[in-house]
């Protein structure tokens, strides 16, 4: 379970002052499909993805273009379930053959997985030809089929497995289904896209539930399905421009998330998992910390990290980033490099002790001169802000209101246009914790908050712009977690942390 | 053209400020406290004469919530009724209630209390609400009704922040509660979240009606702290533009 107090505790350190408080400009993130797009174009991912194809098949970069050719489906469901297997049938002739149906006004069309992707070749099974198992004896059922998935990749191919079942993340019941189903495939280095079906007396949950609505819309649930599969098999379907600053090209080469989870071998401790990318957005790597107790301080809210713990957090994440091949280059051509750390809490004294310890032990041993941001990120709605020119008072996705110097509130989610009559959306709280500090590569609360409001667009889980609401180095880092505290996590070398496997 | 014309949705203190707070600060340990017959916490105990309290370092520290003066009551009596032994005990003025030494372990814990008690004094008599620590849920409120099941409005009051070096302000918040059929509240998680998450679909707006609904039984309100009053009578604070304060002064320039 990822430690859920840390978002409670940074309410206390904020202090509104009413003399600071003012709306702050934020510039619109355009996200990127094609080198040739041109800067000004906002475009939305459907949109994009039909105008110019996925970012990864239109760029010259060699570390950025995608390195295959198709997507081989492998799909199962538990025996016995009929309605799993009905519905996950119907499922995947949709994402083969597309779906044209308009249910309700507010609908979209899906041409099929392999046109909308633009690849140049994708199997996906017919219902025939899906593979059932009995839950709780899938690692048997892999066992003869280890080959096949091995072939995938000798074809220039990519695997993605999709499962049904019964499980879904709103409740408990039948969780060790997901989680078998994670746990085998990610052993066997497959990425998996969960496909659930829950159904109880009055309603329902589930893409697979979603399926047999047909009064409800569907296209855009699906085209999240696709989505995430492209991400999953290390596809990568548009990129941002960090276009910080008016006044300088300040860009973040790496941005950094921590979240920490429970450890479920040893009582009382807890692991920290960071997530590193690039300023791309893609992932470098993970870091996991080794257990640690967290320290509860009289009169600190939540943990505290040890300063041993941060520091070895820090020189790890340092030496995993520099021997990347896709960032040593633009490291090695930079005089400073700019990293950006964030946590849903406030950076205790001791954890930045024990980061500016990591970063000034790289600066002696490697000569790497890094400026830090050490940014704090509250998800917990604190203020709602109601603009009353909207026609539903909505404030638009992007408004941002200084509260104090170091402190803005910021909808990252929401509407976009004043007439929009979209449900209410919750802001999240940024503390620029070190701004104006001499190492900080920020300049201004500003710079900050476009920033993270530019990060928000990295998560490749959603073609529904703005429904993401933290920065996607916390988005992903939580998922890890998450999934890491089960034990499903993939080997170190393995293939998939080239991917959005946890999404 | 500006399109914003930017609210927060918050209440700033428009009574005394913070600071000169007379406080009881008692050396007592929390393992002293007495059981209680009736198998009450403490809080309760304690909030029930109108006193907050918080434990922080060796000490209780505890002001009356009801109005009255510290030396208006009668201390030794509490601490002996609920406490099994204590030392020192001494009144304190609190200048720095907003520091960052007090306000968590401290500050925040005793104006929860105070926040809690002055919504049920004011409430306590109005048969339709529910008081629930710092939440208010107002029973005839039904937002959504579904087959077996309809789910009520209320308001919260568990945010408080501080402004400035002397003030607070409260955040409040629309929540929403889920019964079933025979008025019970539902349990089970899934249906409870589905139905409140239903009820609470709407745009800002609308958000912005329920919230008034629900604090127009609330505010003004007057939480006692001590020898201060804090007063809450609005939950919009408007955002004024740096042009729109410019245009201002222009305006006091030409009269």
């Amino acid at each position: 379970m990822v430690v859920k107090d840390e978002r409670q505790s940074s309410i206390f350190a904020i202090t509104i002052r009413k003399e600071k408080l003012k709306q702050i400009p934020t510039l619109e993130t355009s996200l990127i499909f094609s080198d040739k797009q041109p800067s000004q174009e906002f475009i939305i991912p459907i949109r994009g993805i039909r105008k110019y194809g996925p970012y990864d098949t239109n760029t010259s970069d060699k570390h950025l273009s995608r390195k295959f050719r198709g997507v081989e489906f492998f799909v199962f469901y538990p025996k016995n379930e009929d309605m799993i297997y009905k519905t996950l049938s119907d499922l995947i002739s949709m994402l083969r053959d597309g779906y044209f149906e308009r249910r309700g006004s507010h609908d979209t069309t899906f041409e099929g997985f392999e046109s909308e992707f633009k690849l140049k070749e994708v199997f996906i099974p017919e219902a025939n030809e899906f593979i059932g198992y009995t839950p709780g004896n899938l690692q048997k059922e892999l066992e003869s089929r280890k080959i096949d998935f091995a072939q995938v990749f000798e074809r220039g191919n990519r695997p993605i497995v999709i499962v049904g079942g019964t499980s879904h993340r709103s409740i408990m019941k039948n969780r060790e289904q997901y989680l078998e189903s994670k746990l085998q495939f990610t052993n066997l280095d497959l990425p998996c896209q969960y496909a659930s079906y829950y159904e109880c007396e009055t309603s329902g949950a589930g893409i697979l539930y979603g399926v047999r609505r047909k009064d409800r819309p569907f296209g855009y649930s699906l085209w999240n399905f696709a989505l995430n599969i492209y991400g999953k098999v290390g596809g990568l379907a548009w990129v941002i421009r960090q276009d910080l600053s008016k006044v300088d090209s300040l860009v973040i080469d790496l941005n950094i998330g921590i979240r920490f989870v429970r450890s479920r071998s040893q009582k009382g401790f807890i692991i920290g998992y960071v997530t590193i990318l690039d300023r791309f957005g893609r992932l470098i790597g993970v870091i996991s910390s080794s257990p640690f107790k967290a320290q509860i301080e009289k009169g600190v809210a939540g943990m505290v990290v040890p300063r041993e713990v941060m520091e070895n957090i820090m020189v790890e994440v340092l030496k995993k980033a520099v021997n990347d091949v896709r960032v040593k280059e633009i490291f090695s051509e930079k005089e400073t490099i700019n990293i950006a750390i964030h946590r849903l809490s406030i950076f205790h004294s001791q954890e930045i002790q024990g980061i500016v310890s990591a970063i000034d032990k790289w600066y002696e041993l490697k000569k790497m001169k890094i400026k830090y941001a050490l940014i704090s990120i509250i998800d917990k709605p604190l203020i709602l802000v109601l603009n009353k020119l909207a026609t539903y008072w909505n404030a638009l996705r992007g408004t941002t209101i200084r509260l104090d110097d170091k402190v803005a509130i910021l909808y990252t989610t929401g509407t976009t246009s004043l007439n929009d009559r979209g449900v209410l959306s919750y802001p999240i709280t940024v503390i620029a914790q070190n701004l104006g500090e001499k190492k900080c590569p920020f300049t201004s609360l500003e710079e900050v908050c476009n920033y993270v409001y530019s990060l928000t667009n990295l998560h490749w889980q959603t073609v529904i712009a703005g429904s993401v609401r933290l920065p996607a180095t916390l988005e992903f880092a939580e998922n890890i977690a998450r999934l890491s505290s089960f034990g499903i996590i993939p080997k170190e070398n393995s293939w998939l942390w080239q991917t959005l496997w946890f999404v | 053209m500006n399109v914003d014309k930017l609210f927060l949705i918050m209440a700033p203190n428009e009574g005394d400020t913070l600071d000169s707070i007379q406080t009881w600060k008692v050396k007592i340990r929390r393992q002293d406290v007495k059981p209680d017959p009736q198998g009450r916490t403490l809080r309760a105990r304690l909030l029930d004469k109108g006193i907050a309290h918080s434990f922080y370092e060796e000490y209780l520290w505890a002001i009356p919530v009801n109005g009255r003066k510290v030396d208006e009551l009668n201390l030794r009596e509490t601490i002996s009724e609920n406490f099994l032994r204590w030392r020192e005990e001494e009144v304190q003025e609190i200048n720095n209630f907003t520091s960052d030494e007090l306000w968590y372990p401290v500050s925040i814990v005793l104006l929860r209390d105070a926040i809690r008690y002055a919504l049920w004094t004011k409430l306590k008599d109005q048969k339709n609400f529910i008081i629930y620590k710092r939440e208010v849920y107002d029973k005839k409120r039904i937002i959504y009704s579904g087959t077996y099941t309809y789910v009520i409005l209320g308001v919260s009051f568990e945010k408080i922040l501080r402004m400035g070096h002397d003030n607070i302000c409260l955040c409040p918040e629309i929540v929403y509660e889920c019964y079933d059929s025979s008025n019970k509240r539902v349990e089970y998680h899934f249906e409870r979240q589905k139905n409140i998450l239903l009820a609470s679909r709407c745009n800002l707006k609308v958000y912005c009606e329920r919230l008034d609904l629900m604090i127009k039984n609330i505010f003004p309100l007057e939480i006692h702290l001590s020898n201060k009053t804090l007063k809450f009578n609005s939950i919009y604070y408007e955002i004024i533009n740096e042009q729109e304060k410019m245009e201002q002064m222009r305006l006091e320039e030409w009269l």
